[in-house]
């Protein structure tokens, strides 16, 4: 395995060590205060009493510390070269995929999905209308990075977890400093595995509520550093194109989208895609809250009786379809608009967004003949 | 004065006169005009009268027949005679039945009328595509399938 020492972002080999600590108070604070700013940020754009975010209390040196850690990770995910394999395993019902890994310094970590060779993407109701992939011209690539670290998700962090750093471990033969992730009230929620020669993210590890993993992705074999990355695959997905900007999602609310601002969970609106669809626009809603990434994708219409692949449950008391088996993919329509949600979090955290978004659950035949009778009164005397 | 027939004409059109009585009054009619007009107009009268008392023969034979059902019962027009329960008012019945339904349509209709119809175009949700963009959210940006790769891409059961 190829390593080559590459020097960690934020610090600069030949720095005087007391700048260096200055440098590196700064940008932890500076971390801690922007993740508020963030949160406080959204809240401007929420509307309603949900927008309200716990209040962060100052870090401690520890937390300091795993804040400290976490940032340089995120950075490294952006500026470092490294090829890889990736390993994923999600739920205890959920499959475990392997997947190749390419980085090239400020490009996007490029991953080879499990999917059969050939098989091209297109809408379900027009099969064979191929996906329209827009250009990469304006686009913000600051949530790309392996394992789901960028300077974004790190201010979240920091908003809203206790990060403090809980030893040294190994992954794919390469030292690691190991990273806590605690809720506020004490509660295991994540570990990272950071190299420790570059603070990379190499493993990471997410806990539901009652400290079960649920979650587990790692690179099984990892190559760091200049001319470490060969043989990397043209032709990456593209994200939409089409950004929404707060006024715009307000545009969009005033003609009756529903688009929550937060979510419960802490979920705060780090994200807003629109793109078309020869069924309409869609649009694409990501929240997180650090660790966990939601993605809600609205469209106007109505969902089928039946749908092909999908199985009908109930979650939180409602019924939804669900795709996955690892209850992370489900959908439903309520009053005109279809939802789609897909989650890469602890199912209760899933459980509280379905809840808090808009149903059509069945009113009961005594609402629906009251209904109905103002209807048939309004046709007679309109 | 000449004296007409009077009463003794309606005696002659019911043949309640004997011989001589009849004689005499139709040797009356040869000679008088109004008591032959007043005559032909009690034989119109009592022919539509005779009219109306076949229907209402008729009528009494749909009550014997009615009568014939109850084994045992009393017939009609005797004492004690009831008719039937469920005969009693056929009308009744129908009417009944005619109210029900136009309830139970009404009731269909109100139902049917509160449900909301679908709004807008029916959707399939392009799961793959979605998956696609929460992937790039995470920070996985995959290749697009039918681009060679020198990697390799494989999944465990």
């Amino acid at each position: 395995m190829e390593f080559r020492s590459w020097p960690a972002s934020g610090m600069s080999p030949g720095t005087d060590p007391a700048a260096l600590r200055l440098i590196t108070t700064a940008v932890v604070v500076g971390l801690v205060m922007s993740g508020v700013a963030l949160v406080s940020g959204w809240s401007l754009v929420a509307s309603g009493p949900a927008a309200q975010q716990p209040a962060a209390s100052p870090p401690s040196p520890a937390e300091m510390a795993g804040l400290k850690l976490l940032s340089q990770a995120a950075q490294a995910c952006r500026s470092i070269p490294y090829q890889g394999v990736e390993m994923a395993w999600w739920g205890p019902g959920g499959d475990t995929s392997v997947v190749d890994v390419w980085h090239q310094p400020g490009g996007q970590a490029l991953t080879q999905a499990p999917m059969a060779s050939g098989t091209r993407m297109a809408w379900p109701d027009q099969p064979h209308q191929p996906v329209p992939l827009p250009d990469t011209s304006g686009l913000n690539l600051d949530e790309a990075g392996v394992l789901g670290m960028s300077a974004r998700l790190v201010s979240l962090l920091a908003a809203n977890y206790v990060v403090t750093v809980a030893g040294r471990g190994q992954v794919a033969g390469r030292p690691a400093r190991i990273v806590t992730v605690r809720h506020r009230g004490g509660g295991l929620a994540a570990w990272f595995w950071l190299d420790s020669a570059t603070s990379l993210p190499l493993r990471k590890e997410m806990f539901d509520a009652r400290a079960h993993l649920i979650s587990s992705v790692a690179f099984a074999d990892v190559t760091i550093g200049r001319g470490a990355v060969s043989g990397e695959p043209a032709g990456a997905e593209q994200a939409w194109r089409t950004t929404l900007a707060p006024s715009q999602l307000a545009r969009l609310r005033a003609q009756g989208w529903p688009l929550p601002a937060p979510l419960p969970g802490n979920l705060t609106l780090i994200g807003a895609k629109e793109n078309g669809t020869p069924a309409g626009p869609v649009v694409d809603l990501d929240y997180s809250d650090g660790l966990s990434v939601v993605s809600v994708f609205v469209q106007r219409g109505y969902l089928p009786a039946k749908l092909s692949g999908w199985s009908q449950v109930a979650l939180e008391g409602h019924k939804v379809y669900a795709n996955d088996p690892d209850d992370l993919c489900f959908a439903w329509s309520a009053g005109g608009f279809v939802y789609t949600l897909i989650a890469a979090a602890p199912q209760q955290t899933v459980g509280q967004v379905v809840v808090a978004l808009p149903h059509d659950d069945d009113p009961g035949w005594l609402s629906r003949m009251k209904h109905g009778l103002r209807r048939l009164l309004s046709w007679v005397s309109p | 004065m000449k004296r007409h027939l009077g009463e003794r004409l309606s005696a002659l059109i019911d043949g309640e006169l004997n011989d001589a009585q009849r004689e005499r009054v139709l040797a009356h009619l040869a000679k008088c005009d109004a008591c032959r007009q007043e005559a032909a107009a009690l034989r119109l009268l009592k022919r539509r009268m005779h009219t109306l008392s076949d229907a209402a023969a008729a009528d009494a034979l749909t009550w014997r027949l009615l009568a014939l059902a109850p084994a045992g019962g009393h017939g009609p027009g005797q004492p004690g005679y009831r008719v039937p329960a469920g005969r009693r008012h056929p009308a009744w019945s129908l009417v009944a039945a005619g109210v029900l339904t136009a309830g139970l349509s009404l009731a269909a209709a109100v139902f049917l009328a509160g449900g909301d119809r679908p709004a807008g175009p029916r959707i399939v949700p392009a799961v793959d595509v979605f998956m696609v963009q929460h992937a790039i959210t995470t920070g996985q940006v995959p290749v697009q399938p039918d681009v060679p790769s020198p990697g390799f891409s494989r999944k465990i059961p």
